[in-house]
């Protein structure tokens, strides 16, 4: 009776509390405010995408030569690509391939860098010094470079590029993470742990990553978009989604050679690239500012 | 009529997620020249703020200084622009803070960093003037084999050496008034005292004058003149050194000087505390009837005392007794 | 009982310096340098020190988070340094520890009910319910009360995130807790009411206290004994009273001068000691406080002095109090 009230009044005002104090710090900040609905619009069509779109089967490779590379129209709204495809159909699907394999990647590449970096802050010595030169070797080539080395490398795919983008990006969190480790460990709540004699994996997972995993999320919400704009390189690149995928980036590579005369097809693209990472990289840095100053307390 | 150093009507708010809280308001406040005058509050009472707002460098937001002048030989600091600011800070109002490794540069020597506090306020001293200007400084604090001390870094040196440099540097361009805002509170105690010491002499030396902030009242008695107690942005009590030690008259002064017991508290009311009444309301355990319906002001205790609190009214006084007018 | 419930054995603790590469050892800093002492069971013993005397880490080499360079602790007979797994588990709840700092030293990110509950999670097993109601009735005994379980420790004032820490101490039941600067950074309010509670806490539950405190009136007014530390020695250890009155050590007695108090007249009755405390890397040879001592003699600089007996359990480390049959000092 009173365990139950505890557990469902109590925590409901505090949740609701908490919640008014985000949704504060988020109107305040317009910009962000901004990014974070277009994100939420760009998931929505993601999930719907099949549905909405006009021509449904030109996303998955139906081709229709007749109405090749036509204007912008009330038909096809962004032209059609040189097989005749709805443009339109189709960048509104790569929304959802985006979006996906971005979060799958960086996903990934938290899963397995912060547990790396965890370690290597709080163990020190030799697992540090191993782990950390590990992420050395990998972070002395440039994120793109490396990553298209690895999907030469795997052979040309979507899911190649997905995994080479995994291999490529955990490091950085490795990094980030462990430098925060290092510092929080001294503090006195994780001696107060030790006193107590709290094994070692909860004091690292649930004493010190909770503090330390803003800057995490900053820098994967800035991935997100990053990462999209990474395989649309390594699709531009040919090395990443294939024929006939409604990839962005592979949609842009495809179009170089109409450039002259179906601007649409290149601009379209590319603007649905531009906007999709923009607004990860103004969500990013907006979860900066809110997560930041809340230590700050006048 | 004090000319020298007077704070009047000083209001500072600041805003805050909760909305805008006051954290100063201060009606009046003298310092005369060539005294000591000591501010005791505890973390929280709006120290810092109080000293920032002098040099107005108080970040702002979310500090805003709302109304009061604040007056220094005549001028009102408060409506100086920015560039004449910056010509009273280091040159005649100087201030020294309680950490001395976040207030030195780490990638500079020592000496840099008092030559560049020299030179910018010298433009025509020549480097060379510029270093032994340093060097005098440097030996003004007591610090042993200063043609050595100049070249060090500030991790070469220990805490107490450190704040020492920090004094020589607020002091380098004849600053008359010197701000010190808890300039002991990181040092071990020992050290401390060598500080006190330090700083006592070099009131005597160079006739500066110095607003002396601790959160430790008997420190700040064996240093300052006159003291000020601070309560939650308000001077609450005001007087000379011996008026307090003799006779503190504020509950929250009794308290400091621990001559109120743990054991006498027995508070059980709770009261919300606003404008109307006295801020000290719920912890006092001296309170009276009216302490609840208006907040005192500031009221004469003898010629050179004077304290915040209804209680002073039923003392016996002469007829001498006035309250300060705002 | 006499027997001493916690008995620290010529303590030492060394860290050693690298540098080079290979890293291989260049230097030893002397952190805690032979410290011995009895505490008794329902004691409070009082350690007074400035910077690097090594309390910090006479007090973590107590609580097993540092191994000794040599030397035992003793407690309740069990040297604790070789006991099984089990005895160690129970260790852990014999001997708790409060922080100076009320801010960090409970998890900002963490409610108070998870704070509080921690220690019994830990090591017991017991259900969500049954925590909880425990946590509230720790809660209940330091004044803090229950709708603080879902809030966060910076909702509170720093007197009363202390009080959480205590809390959070006795989760255990230990016999001994740790006060290391229990007062130093809260209101001076706040600090009547946690030693008013502290001192209640001891006598209900019968506890032994080590309290670390720069503040004399805290220790005046809460220990047994105390002892002065200084570069990782003991260098005065005695009943408080006799050593708050009569300070034999030349340091404790500069130590006490030059805290000002309500007593101190003006700023010339406060001591200030010539130089800063040595590194402790490179103790001075002799007594270690020759280099600051206003009354060092020759023989300081040669050889440490023995530990001389004042009176009853009251002795301090200094030539200087070297007495023939007659009373007259030997120097």
């Amino acid at each position: 009776m009173s365990i139950k009230s505890i557990f469902f009044n109590i925590p409901a005002k505090r949740k609701l509390k908490v919640l008014k104090e985000y949704i504060y710090l988020l109107k305040k900040n317009k910009l962000t405010f901004t990014a974070l609905i277009i994100i939420l619009s760009l998931v929505v069509i993601a999930i719907i995408s099949p549905i909405i779109a006009p021509f449904p089967y030109h996303i998955y490779g139906e081709i229709n030569p007749q109405d090749k590379l036509l204007q912008p129209s009330r038909v096809y709204l962004f032209g059609t690509d040189e097989m005749g495809r709805d443009l339109f159909s189709r960048v509104l699907y790569g929304t959802r391939i985006s979006l996906l394999a971005s979060l799958i990647a960086v996903v990934m590449g938290l899963l397995i860098g912060v547990p790396l970096g965890l370690m290597a802050g709080y163990y020190s010595g030799f697992i540090d010094e191993i782990i950390m030169r590990i992420v050395d070797m990998f972070l002395s080539f440039p994120p793109l470079l490396l990553a298209m080395a690895i999907a030469a490398f795997l052979g040309p795919s979507l899911q190649n590029a997905i995994l080479a983008l995994i291999i490529a990006w955990w490091p950085w969190y490795t990094r980030l993470i462990r430098g925060q480790v290092v510092s929080i460990k001294e503090k006195e709540f994780v001696r107060a742990a030790n006193a107590i004699g709290t094994p070692s994996w909860q004091i690292m997972y649930k004493h010190i990553l909770p503090n330390c995993i803003s800057p995490v999320i900053v820098q994967a919400s800035m991935d997100l978009g990053g990462i999209i704009l990474t395989l649309a390189a390594l699709s531009f690149l040919g090395l990443g989604a294939q024929s006939p995928t409604s990839e962005w980036g592979l949609m842009l590579t495809t179009s170089r050679k109409y450039f002259l005369n179906a601007w649409w097809y290149s601009i379209f693209p590319g603007i649905a690239i531009f906007i999709t990472v923009l607004s990860f990289n103004l969500l990013g840095d907006g979860l900066r500012e809110i997560l930041d100053p809340k230590t700050k307390k006048y | 009529m004090n000319n020298y150093f007077k704070i009047k009507d000083l209001k500072i708010n600041f805003e805050t997620s909760e909305g805008i809280k006051n954290v100063i308001n201060i009606n009046e406040l003298n310092l005369h020249k060539g005294e000591t005058f000591g501010i005791v509050g505890e973390s929280g009472a709006g120290k810092s703020v109080l000293a920032m707002s002098i040099l107005r460098i108080l970040p702002s937001p979310p500090a805003f200084i709302e109304s009061g002048e604040i007056i220094f030989k005549g001028q009102n600091l408060l409506s100086l622009e920015e560039k004449e600011m910056q010509r009273i800070r280091g040159r005649e109002i100087s201030m020294i803070f309680q950490d001395p490794m976040s207030t030195l540069n780490p990638v500079f020597t020592v000496g840099q960093q008092i030559m560049n506090v020299i030179l910018r306020h010298n433009k025509h001293f020549s480097k060379k003037d510029a270093k032994k200007e340093a060097l005098k400084m440097i030996e003004l604090v007591k610090l042993s084999d200063a043609k050595n001390t100049l070249n060090k870094y500030p991790n070469e040196l220990s805490g107490g050496q450190r704040q020492r440099i920090i004094i020589a540097i607020a002091l380098s361009c004849g600053a008359e008034l010197l701000i010190a805002d808890e300039p002991t509170r990181n040092l071990d105690v020992t050290i401390q005292a060598g500080i006190l010491k330090l700083i006592n002499e070099l009131i005597k030396e160079l006739g500066i004058s110095v607003l002396f902030i601790a959160n430790n009242i008997n420190l700040v008695f064996i240093v300052s003149n006159r003291v000020g107690i601070l309560y939650k942005g308000k001077i609450i009590e005001v007087g000379t050194s011996q008026d307090l030690k003799k006779e503190p008259f504020h509950p929250y002064t009794q308290r400091l000087l621990g001559k109120i017991s743990p054991t006498d508290s027995n508070l059980k009311e709770e009261i919300k505390i606003n404008d109307s009444i006295c801020p000290y309301f719920d912890k006092c355990e001296k309170r009276i009837e009216i302490c609840k319906k208006f907040s005192p002001i500031l009221t004469k205790v003898n010629n050179s005392h004077w304290v915040n609190c209804h209680r002073v009214i039923n003392r016996e006084v002469d007829d001498e007794s006035s309250s300060i007018s705002h | 009982m006499n027997q001493a419930a916690l008995a620290i054995k010529n303590l030492k603790k060394y860290f050693p310096v690298y540098s080079g590469f290979p890293s291989r050892v260049r230097d030893w800093i002397k952190a805690v340098d032979g410290v011995t002492l009895n505490i008794k069971k329902g004691e409070t013993l009082g350690v007074v020190g400035e910077s690097g005397c090594g309390k910090s880490t006479l007090v973590n080499t107590i609580l097993r988070l540092e191994k000794p360079t040599s030397g035992e602790v003793i407690l309740e007979g069990k040297d604790i340094f070789h006991l099984n797994k089990r005895e160690m588990s129970r260790l852990r709840k014999e001997i708790q520890i409060v922080f100076q700092d009320p801010f960090w030293s409970l998890n900002p990110r963490w409610l108070i009910k998870d704070i509080v509950g921690e220690p019994l999670r830990v090591h017991f097993n017991l259900s969500l319910g049954e925590i909880l109601s425990k946590v509230e009735k720790l809660l209940g005994m330091v004044g803090i009360p229950k709708t603080a379980l879902y809030k966060y420790p910076h909702e509170f004032s720093g007197g009363e995130r202390q009080r959480i820490a205590i809390a959070r101490a006795l989760a255990l039941e230990p016999n001994f807790v740790i006060l290391d600067e229990p007062t130093s950074s809260i209101d001076v309010f706040s600090q009547d009411q946690i030693l008013k509670l502290l001192k209640k806490l001891k006598e209900e539950f019968n506890l032994t206290y080590i309290l670390i405190s720069h503040d004399l009136n805290v220790v005046k007014s809460m220990a047994d004994k105390i002892a002065i530390m200084y570069l990782g020695k003991v260098i005065e250890y005695g009943p408080a009273k006799k050593v708050f009155e009569n300070p034999a050590h030349p340091y404790t007695n500069a130590l006490f001068k030059a805290i000002p108090d309500a007593n101190t007249k003006d700023i010339n009755s406060i001591i200030a000691l010539e130089g800063e405390v040595p590194s402790a890397i490179n103790i001075p040879s002799g007594c270690r406080f020759h280099t600051r001592c206003p009354v060092a003699r020759g023989i300081c600089h040669k050889e440490e002095p023995p530990v001389i007996k004042l009176s009853e359990e009251h002795e301090a480390a200094c030539f200087l109090l070297r007495k023939n049959e007659s009373g007259e000092s030997l120097l």
